[in-house]
């Protein structure tokens, strides 16, 4: 089931929030444990075993881990991560290791394509920093079960993220009250999501799409493409974070926000402190930080980093084209960090503002295109060399179809349309209301009209 | 005690998570074939090749899917609006991705049925022995007097 559909919205929704509303206390956790099962059953009933088991594995190791003799904690520590991380490599990494093998030695290694579950990145990797924050004694284990359920199964955040720690939430968990305001705020940020993804993140994908796909492209073409893929994901992606971020609210959870205008950053560095913001920061404190961070020798220091953005690069597929664009982002930042601060610093806004959303498009290339050849192919095109030309009247057709979607999306990216809402909201709530209603009933026209749009991040 | 309590919890986990992956291995999977090979296999069927080859203009037009959505599909179709003879074969990026697919997939079915469900009765014939399934990645629609034959020689393939 996903967010973006009628069924979810007009049948699913609305029955979950009146029994959650209806059931007083603690049982709402019963609630919203069913709820999330039957959720994720939608799609694929044999794989909430799979997430059951995760759940209970590391809620029973959680408790190991706090509760067993001081000998005893390292090998219950690396036994957990193992398990889980052996979970995530089987179903995510085994074909693309025995391709590699088979690339490598010129075997034909044959194997059968394993589906993926839905959100095994995601719960995998809240598992894991559950466990580690519990080995580090930051929190203290769930000894409630359905409790730990909770938090291991909830739907708002099952498919695509954020990657919500325990630590933020366990308050939360044990209670959180709800309340109309509170309603009303998650239901403004789900059509905010909502809309994100339908009506532009949806015919965004239709102009790149169509540009991808085309065999040869002039130029400008291919820079239209790829600006319609960089709108795309950030809108799709970050449409996803704000619904369920509203169905956390609905619920009676705050989860931290997980996108903060990454377009408007003048740097790497700082695109990637508003860009997926809880993986930053799970890799920050997970991987970065305990391979000794930037307290290193400067060798150290940049294994670390191309270390982590490997890692990053790898967490969002089973390709070696995710792996390319994570280096790409390591060193991008190594960059930044050792060569290009200075100079970054005593350039005009614009130029840096410039620069990043140029580093920023060229790795998108590297992310939407599968295979070596079709990013060399692409970035061929854009510049130049495998081009048909610098324009051509497909350039001007897609200029023309695609003009308003863009300035609709490059004004939509910056905070500007957030704060005038917010100040309205405050001076007229009225026609606050009525600008959200407008902007569902457009979303559910677009829905109805185009029936399958599933949102990029669940692949991952 | 409380040690060997907790070895056998343990034990007793990877055992079952053991089981269940083989099981999951042998159960829901298939092979990681690209269209091409699918294509070349099933354009051996005569049947199949009869019909028309559709594109991904079709498929948005017939089932509202985005050939973007999908890592390939294989899609003839009868040229005549009075036949429901068709085959279509997708493969998605995930099995989330093919499930959405295979809503799709059914809702064409459904939709066909209110079309020809009124005075069609050879049509609804075929349609109610339609194969609309999923496997692994692979998501397909098979509808005609040879579907059962598309349907044996596609799943022997994956």
């Amino acid at each position: 089931m996903v967010f973006s559909s009628i069924f979810f919205i007009f049948c699913f929704l609305p029955v979950f929030m009146l029994v959650y509303y209806l059931v007083p206390g603690r049982g709402r956790d019963i609630v919203l444990f069913i709820g999330s099962l039957i959720f994720y059953a939608w799609g694929e009933p044999v794989y909430v075993i799979l997430m059951l088991f995760s759940a209970l594995f590391n809620y029973y190791m959680g408790m190991e881990i706090y509760d067993c003799p001081e000998e005893s904690i390292k090998i219950n520590l690396i036994f957990t991560v193992v398990v889980n991380v052996f979970i995530l490599c089987f179903f995510k990494y085994f074909g693309f290791l025995l391709d590699t093998v088979s690339g490598i030695t010129g075997l034909s290694i044959g194997h059968p394509e394993l589906s993926l579950p839905i959100g095994i990145s995601f719960y995998t990797f809240k598992n894991l920093s559950y466990i580690l924050d519990v080995h580090r004694e930051k929190i203290e284990p769930q000894r409630n079960f359905l409790t730990f359920c909770v938090y291991s199964t909830m739907f708002p955040h099952m498919a695509a993220g954020p990657i919500v720690r325990y630590a933020d939430i366990e308050k939360q968990l044990a209670r959180r009250p709800v309340s109309i305001a509170k309603f009303g705020v998650g239901a403004e940020y789900f059509i905010k999501g909502l809309a994100k993804k339908v009506i532009l993140a949806d015919n965004l994908a239709v102009i790149f799409g169509a540009i991808s796909s085309s065999s040869h492209n002039a130029v400008l073409t291919a820079w239209i493409g790829i600006f319609a893929y960089t709108m795309e994901i950030y809108f799709d992606f970050s449409g996803y974070s704000d619904m369920a971020i509203g169905l956390g609210k609905m619920l009676g959870f705050d989860f931290q926000k997980n996108f903060d205008y990454p377009y408007i950053s003048e740097t790497i560095t700082e695109f990637w402190r508003r860009w997926h913001m809880s993986l930053g920061s799970w890799f920050r404190d997970y991987i970065y930080i305990p391979l000794g961070g930037n307290r290193v020798s400067m060798p150290k220091h940049i294994r670390n980093i191309l270390v982590v953005w490997a890692l990053t690069g790898l967490w969002h597929g089973a390709s070696w084209n995710f792996v390319l664009w994570g280096v790409y982002y390591g060193l991008l930042l190594l960059l930044e960090k050792f060569v290009l601060s200075d100079l970054l610093q005593k350039a005009p806004a614009a130029v840096r503002k410039a620069y990043t959303m140029f580093a920023v498009m060229i790795g998108w290339v590297f992310f939407s295109q599968t295979s070596f050849g079709a990013i060399a192919k692409y970035l061929g095109t854009m510049f130049g060399p495998a081009a048909s030309g610098f324009a051509d009247s497909a350039t001007f057709y897609y200029f023309r179809t695609g003009i308003v979607l863009f300035v609709i999306c490059v004004i939509s990216c910056r905070p500007f349309l957030q704060d005038r809402f917010r100040r309205l909201m405050k001076r007229n709530m009225s026609l606050a209301i009525a600008i959200d209603a407008a902007l569902f009933a457009v979303s559910i026209a677009y829905m109805v009209y185009n029936s399958y749009s599933p949102f990029l991040y669940a692949k991952f | 005690m409380q040690f060997s309590k907790s070895l056998i919890i343990k034990a007793a986990m990877v055992i079952f998570l053991g089981l269940y992956l083989v099981w999951i291995y042998n159960s829901d999977n298939a092979k990681d074939l690209s269209m091409d090979q699918i294509a070349s296999s099933m354009e051996n069927i005569a049947t199949v090749t009869e019909m028309q080859k559709r594109d991904k203009g079709d498929l948005q037009r017939y089932y509202s899917i985005m050939d973007t959505d999908t890592e390939g599909f294989f899609f003839y179709k009868d040229v005549s609006p009075m036949s429901v003879n068709e085959i279509l074969i997708l493969k998605a990026g995930s099995k989330d991705e093919a499930s959405s697919l295979l809503e799709a997939a059914e809702s064409h079915l459904e939709s066909q049925e209110n079309v020809f469900g009124a005075y069609g009765t050879d049509q609804m014939a075929l349609l109610s022995e339609a194969s609309v399934e999923s496997r692994g990645n692979y998501v397909w629609y098979m509808c005609g007097p040879d579907a059962g034959a598309w349907h044996d020689a596609f799943t022997s393939m994956i």
